[in-house]
């Protein structure tokens, strides 16, 4: 009974510390507006080929080229200093983005730019900072300044991956063999 | 009764159950063989990859290989030992082999469902045989080339209109987007389909696995070793190599373990990548001698499966597209087979330069290789039905094959535009078919002929007995499996097919079509009852076991 109760306590705290870590992660990336209102949202990279990127979130949209590749193994530390041009619509990861900021209400975003004036590096999550510029469609525009989260995208075979293809194509070839080996020699 | 006592009747052909009877596998490799040649298809190259990739890279393997051993590996001993049974009874086609192993007439015509499923996929997988030829015999010819038509969005293009043509994707008719040629490939390719398959079980589907396996595997190692010297082949994009590739494929994420899709996905690639519940299995085991080794088979079919599956589909596919499109391009393309083989493997082999053209003429003529040993293997229990139900004789039943694959074959080929057509029948039969087939067989063989009877019939001339654990598995443990990912399955994707039957022509004619195939198998089964019983043959056979044997209780507690 006594493990029972110690298991469930350990279970609630775990949902709660992931819980809790995911919403600091996510509060942690945002686009404040010049109000102070703060717009959750995500940066993404992608090659298609050209590289582009995307600031996505619950409210927004906002997708352009990037000035300069970027080499997702290693760092981001080249796009410090550069302005990111938004487009109102994008070819991003093969989907046709629109920008678009959707508080209050859905507005279209014609063009814009995002200076980046600091970029940090934390493990495998990499921070940008700075400040943006939107050009509104009816001629409204929206400014503040961000700090937005991404991760690097560093696909090298890992030591893990090494284990996993090693032991899965071992552990079938083996398991083939054996078979093999049983059925034509060890099988009456 | 014995096959002794049966007398033949004037004026009536032979009088075993068919004239299969006298058909065997040559060796004991042969039938192994043919169930993996069967079995390894394209899904291992194209669909396995983008499937775990998606699901968690590496960590994917992990509700795999358990799925390979609660679902897969018992599934398909249940498979073996009920066509070994049913073989020795004189049967050989699923509706009369489940009709003697669930001792009832309903099971007779509920089997009709195996033979329904290898057919009816039959009608389109032979036109995409026929596909993967056509590119073969393009880049040994040097027709198709892609490194001519610039950067990779101009390739892309060029790629998909090449596709298009191919299969005549824009406009329905046999003449319409260029397609005649496929046409002309896919009456070839069906040719030889069907005089393998007439050539009996030895003669014609062993002798050509025994070659055609070694080749493919050989055709596979040449463009896995083509495709990890790749190295980095645009030094601009230092990340787009080998390693990069092998790492998108491989790198494991654990978080995708707490989510279900990952379990179902893997679940559902073991199934279908096994060809159990196809109809096939039940059909080719009941070709084996009485005291044939089904355990060690059945497992070293699944080994070879996994082999080509693992080692080659996991190693080639999306390290190649990784490598040369990147890591966007490769994950868009991962989840769609006919994508990933026509349209962007193209793009890949344009990107290698002169060898590339050499390596797609192997790729393509792999891929044929798979698919032709996939393909006779849903001939064959079609095949051995008509025979069986109907008893005249291996051509006339090979003629009757051969008329129920040219109406669904042409329909399928005709009605091209947006692959609606050849979706439908692959979804309804191809995917929940089998799944439903799969349910029954393995409910007919843990709950009606007996988990405990059914691992003894196994046991006998195995040479390796089925672990303990299997029974509880066999009873309860896949039962579920099955269930809860039928049940998934059929809720994410039933009521857009639903709403595609009800939008699209096409897939109307291809429900009535499947519809119009199950009463004719079903009117056959009746023709074929009366004729046995004519022959006082009953729903259990020759070599009728005694009440003793025969009427004890079925389940665990048997």
């Amino acid at each position: 009974m006594m493990k029972k109760r110690t298991i469930l306590r350990f279970f609630i705290l775990a949902t709660l510390l992931l819980c809790s870590s995911s919403a600091w992660a996510q509060g942690h990336s945002y686009l404040k507006t010049a109000a102070g209102k703060s717009l959750q949202a995500e940066l993404e990279f992608h090659r298609d080929p050209h590289q582009t990127f995307a600031v996505r979130g619950d409210n927004l949209v906002l997708a352009g080229d990037l000035p300069v590749n970027v080499n997702y193994d290693f760092d981001y530390s080249v796009l410090e200093g550069q302005t990111l041009t938004v487009d109102g619509e994008q070819q991003h990861g093969g989907r046709n983005l629109v920008s678009i900021v959707t508080s209050p209400g859905e507005v279209r975003v014609e063009s814009g730019t995002m200076t980046i004036n600091k970029v940090t590096k934390e493990g495998e999550k990499a921070f940008l900072e700075g400040t943006y510029e939107l050009t509104l469609e009816e001629g409204k525009t929206l400014s503040g300044e961000f700090k937005l989260h991404t991760q690097f995208r560093d696909y090298n075979l890992s030591s893990l991956g090494w284990v996993f293809m090693l032991a899965s194509i071992a552990g079938v070839w083996l398991l083939a063999i054996f078979c093999y080996k049983k059925l034509l020699f060890d099988a009456e | 009764m014995s096959s002794e006592d049966i007398v033949e009747k004037p004026g009536e052909p032979e009088i075993n159950p068919n004239q299969g009877q006298s058909q065997q596998w040559g060796t004991k490799v042969g039938v192994i063989l043919a169930v993996a040649g069967s079995a390894v298809g394209l899904g291992n190259f194209l669909r396995f990859p983008g499937q775990a990739a998606a699901n968690g890279g590496g960590a994917f393997m992990v509700p795999y290989f358990i799925a390979l051993l609660l679902v897969g590996i018992p599934i398909g001993w249940a498979e073996w030992t009920m066509g070994r049974y049913g073989g020795k009874r004189g049967f050989h086609s699923a509706p009369f082999i489940l009709g003697a192993v669930g001792k009832s007439r309903v099971f007779r015509y509920i089997g009709v469902l195996g033979v329904l499923i290898p057919m009816a996929v039959s009608f389109y997988y032979t036109y995409i045989e026929a596909w993967c030829l056509d590119y073969a015999i393009m880049y040994m010819t040097g027709e198709l080339d892609l490194s001519a038509a610039g950067g990779i969005p101009e390739q892309t293009e060029m790629a998909s209109k090449i596709f298009s043509d191919t299969v005549g994707l824009k406009t329905n008719g046999i003449h319409a987007g260029g397609n005649l040629r496929t046409f002309v490939l896919w009456a070839i390719v069906f040719a030889i389909n069907i005089t393998l398959v007439y050539r009996g079980i030895s003669g014609g589907i062993e002798k050509f696995c025994q070659l055609a396996m070694p080749t493919m595997a050989v055709c596979a190692v040449i463009v896995l070793l083509r495709v990890l010297t790749l190295g980095t082949p645009d030094p601009s994009f230092p990340d787009q190599n080998v390693m990069g590739g092998l790492g998108f494929m491989w790198n494991p994420n654990f978080h995708a373990l707490a989510n279900p899709q990952t379990w179902i996905a893997a679940a559902g690639q073991i199934f279908f990548s096994l060809s159990v519940g196809f109809g096939v299995i039940i059909n080719y085991a009941s070709y084996m001698k009485k005291d044939s080794d089904v355990v060690l088979s059945g497992v070293t079919a699944a080994a070879t499966n996994e082999v080509f599956e693992v080692s080659f589909g996991g190693m080639i596919t999306l390290t190649s597209a990784f490598v040369f499109l990147g890591a966007t391009q490769a994950t868009l393309v991962a989840g769609s087979t006919f994508g990933l083989g026509f349209n962007t493997f193209p793009i890949v082999f344009a990107q290698m330069g002169g060898l590339g053209k050499i390596i797609g003429a192997v790729w393509f003529f792999m891929l044929f290789l798979a698919a032709i040993t996939s393909s006779i293997s849903m001939y064959q229990p079609s095949l051995a039905f008509f025979e069986e139900a109907l008893g005249k004789g291996r051509a006339a039943g090979t003629a009757i094959l051969v008329v129920f694959c040219l109406i669904g074959s042409f329909m399928t080929m005709y009605f091209s535009k947006g692959l609606v057509f050849l979706d439908t029948v692959d979804s309804w039969v191809g995917t929940l078919g089998i799944y439903v087939l799969a349910m029954i067989q393995l409910c007919v063989f843990s709950y009606i002929f007996g988990v405990n009877r059914g691992i003894d019939e196994a046991h006998e001339g195995a040479h390796i007995r089925i672990p303990g654990f299997y029974k509880p598995v066999l009873a309860f443990v896949s039962p579920a499996f099955l269930v809860i990912l039928f049940g998934v399955f059929s809720v994410s994707n039933l009521p857009k097919w639903v709403e595609n039957v009800g939008n699209e022509p096409a897939a109307q004619y291809a429900i009535g079509l499947v519809a119009a195939c199950i009463v004719a198998l079903c009117g056959m089964v009746y023709v074929g009852e009366q004729r046995l019983e004519r022959r006082g043959i009953g729903l259990l056979g020759i070599d009728e076991p005694g009440p003793s044997s025969d009427s004890g209780p079925a389940g665990l507690d048997d």
